[in-house]
């Protein structure tokens, strides 16, 4: 019986604590009041984060239901560091669609406003505090506000934001934009339309950290597209070289649709036609495929020339000394073919980096992509220029090996002598001008395509 | 009487519509040393490349060793190990050495071990007389040390017969000399050759027997003494007339 007296006992004593913490909280619990909205603008170059550490605009917003007393005074406090120091607050009251805007004089003190309203604001309406200029910490964190609102009813705390309101410490290349925004020359350079419009330095350097991930694709899609397309070409060489007409055929009408189309339209006939007859696969490998059966048609062409461009006597004096035809290709003409067409390859190598531009158009993302979205968002062309800077970062110097290899090759073969070596810009002498022998074959190429 | 090592019956080759030999016959034994004379586009050229089958006649049957050549069945690759083939235009592999070209084709086709071909290859160079150009590519040898690399080439692949596609004629004529002293060595060792020349001296000295071809046809053969000292066609007068 004790036992039981004693939970009784126990129980009741919960159920006037409870009965007293209820009390305690009332006049909050009675209030209907909530805040519907508390939103920062993204301040970054991209994107929808927030970053501390540079201005940004703080909206939130009080809503005052009905039977809910009237608000005097708000005190709205920030993060400890929060700068308002330059801040401007707005407030204003919505009813329906009625906006009206409230007078109201701001006490900052630290992170804290002190926000008065001329005149209550009476329910049911919105109350909207819009802070301008307001500078998060640095550190980055979560955006709780909490404070308190006079009410006629007496002082409440303010209820918590509906969502938790991120802010993040800036990246490298946000607190370098942030520095160059802060830069008179930077101010000079962009009140230059064309320079705004093509080299602003701070979209300079969100392009670079944004399309590098681009630049990492493209060369990714390439890396495993070209080494694809190399055995496929030399396949078709060697069957549009067989002694079988139909094989011949085959690899000849391969060659001629591939070469003959726009690689554009390939890529949409992937891409769009494949999926209709209920092949679904990634766009990445999709990507892959499409450029390295493209490639491997110019690679055909380029196979079979450079073999073909192999005398005659070589496969002669091969087979004179007992060689299968395989044993020749392979000992023989392939080795010396590859030294030819290696520039030749080179520059079909450089054709298919930059083509990867064109799967942006059926949503890979690649560096045209990445350039593409960025320029759409900051309104600026400069991505697109930036792009170009990855792009050559990669073609540049594949170019001059190219033009190095033909050289080789030249002299290898006894048709040229030796470049001479570059003269010195304070030393030059008019003797020394060596025409330009390195357009040669990889030209031709070009040109086809 | 040997068995011939060499037999030509009725040879035809056509290029198109162009007759180039009209029925050839010759026969050469293990150890002779053929040599065929004959103004250009007599067809010398034509019947050598016909042995190994680098043409394929039109008509006609070629045997070697008592192997029909001819016969589309009979596996030419390996009939070819077997003749020694050297050509005007040298053909060396360019982008191996002078080594990597006599060690190739034992390696690939007589599967001889890396070791041996090179120690056979070092043989061979040495008999050309180039044992110190062996890690030497064509393009830094002379137009004749290419062709003495091209002979030992051939000659790593113990040839039965060896056949010379005007070896000499695009040569320097002081270039001349070093690789006929090869040829005439050979011939000293017994090979048995078949050589398209224009080199008369060479024919003299070193031939058992000559043939005079012209147009496509044999007019004339027999010792270096019978055709170059007493011919007997026409033709052949008027051929040595020219060029002597």
């Amino acid at each position: 019986m004790t036992t039981i007296f004693r939970l009784r006992a126990r129980v009741a004593a919960i159920i006037v604590a409870v009965m007293l913490v209820t009390a305690a909280v009332m006049p909050v619990a009675a209030m209907a009041m909530d805040v519907t909205a508390s939103t920062t603008r993204p301040n970054g170059f991209a994107g929808q984060d927030t970053y501390g550490g540079k201005p940004t605009r703080l909206t939130w917003e009080l809503r005052l239901k009905a039977g809910d007393p009237g608000v005097s005074a708000l005190t709205i406090e920030l993060p400890a560091g929060t700068d308002l120091s330059n801040s401007t607050v707005a407030v204003i009251t919505l009813k329906g669609l009625q906006r009206t805007s409230v007078k109201s004089t701001t006490k900052i003190n630290g992170p804290t406003m002190d926000v008065t309203f001329s005149q209550p604001v009476e329910p049911a309406a919105n109350i909207r505090v819009t802070v301008e200029r307001l500078v998060l910490p640095a550190a980055g964190g979560t955006l709780q506000i909490t404070g308190t609102a006079t009410t006629s009813a007496g002082i409440v705390p303010i209820p918590p934001a509906p969502t938790r309101l991120v802010y993040k410490r800036m990246t490298v290349a946000e607190g370098l934009i942030f520095w160059l925004d802060q830069q008179e020359w930077v101010k000079a350079w962009n009140s230059v339309n064309f320079l705004n419009m093509f080299f602003k330095p701070q979209i300079i350097v969100a392009s670079i950290f944004v399309e590098f991930k681009g630049w990492l694709v493209a060369m990714a899609l390439v890396a495993v597209g070209f080494p694809l397309a190399i055995p496929a070409g030399l396949l078709l060489a060697f069957a549009k070289m067989s002694k079988i007409a139909p094989i011949r055929w085959i690899s000849s009408f391969y060659i001629n649709v591939i070469r003959g189309t726009p690689l554009f339209l390939q890529i949409y006939i992937a891409f769009f036609g494949l999926p209709l007859v209920g092949i679904q696969g990634n766009k990445y490998v999709l990507g892959i495929i499409v450029l390295a059966l493209n490639s491997s048609a110019y690679l055909a062409e380029i196979f079979r020339a450079g073999i073909q461009s192999i005398s005659r006597g070589q496969f002669e004096a091969a087979s004179s000394l007992g060689m299968t035809y395989w044993q020749a290709m392979q000992n023989v003409i392939v080795p010396q073919t590859v030294k030819r067409v290696l520039p030749t390859m080179t520059s079909e190598f450089i054709l298919l980096y930059k083509d990867t531009a064109m799967l942006s158009a059926v949503g890979v993302f690649e560096l045209m992509m990445y350039s593409k979205n960025l320029s759409a968002i900051t309104g600026n062309v400069t991505p697109y220029v930036v792009a170009a800077g990855f792009y050559l970062m990669v073609t540049t110097p594949l170019i001059s090996y190219v033009r190095t290899l033909e050289e080789r090759l030249a002299v290898a073969e006894g048709g040229a002598t030796p470049k001479p070596k570059k003269p010195s810009r304070f030393k030059w002498k008019p003797s020394s001008v060596v025409p330009d022998t390195a357009i040669m074959a990889s030209s031709a190429e070009n040109e086809a395509r | 009487m040997t068995q011939p090592i060499v037999r030509i019956e009725n040879l035809h080759k056509s290029f198109g519509s162009l007759e180039v030999l009209k029925g050839v016959d010759l026969e050469v034994d293990k150890g002779q040393v053929v040599v065929i004379l004959g103004p250009s586009g007599s067809g010398k050229s034509t019947l050598l490349r016909c042995i190994n089958r680098l043409e394929d006649p039109t008509g006609g049957k070629i045997f070697f060793e008592d192997i029909e050549i001819t016969d589309p069945k009979t596996n030419i690759n390996k009939v070819r190990e077997h003749i020694g083939m050297v050509f005007q235009s040298f053909n060396l592999f360019p982008h191996l050495t002078a080594r990597g070209n006599v060690m190739l084709a034992q390696q690939k086709v007589l599967g001889r071990s890396k070791a041996d071909a090179a120690r056979l290859a070092a043989v061979q160079m040495d008999k050309v007389g180039l044992g110190d150009k062996v890690d030497y590519f064509p393009a830094q040898l002379s137009g004749g040390q290419q062709q003495r690399v091209a002979i030992a080439r051939a000659l790593a692949m113990d040839p039965h017969v060896m056949l010379f596609d005007e070896a000499t004629s695009a040569l320097d004529p002081e270039l001349v000399r070093g690789v006929l002293d090869v040829m005439k060595a050979l011939a000293k060792g017994g090979m048995t050759m078949i050589v398209v020349t224009h080199e008369m001296g060479f024919a003299r000295d070193v031939a058992d027997r000559v043939v005079f071809m012209d147009e496509g046809v044999v007019h004339e053969q027999g010792t270096p003494e019978e055709v170059f000292d007493h011919p007997k066609s026409e033709r052949t007068k008027d051929f040595l007339g020219h060029i002597t």
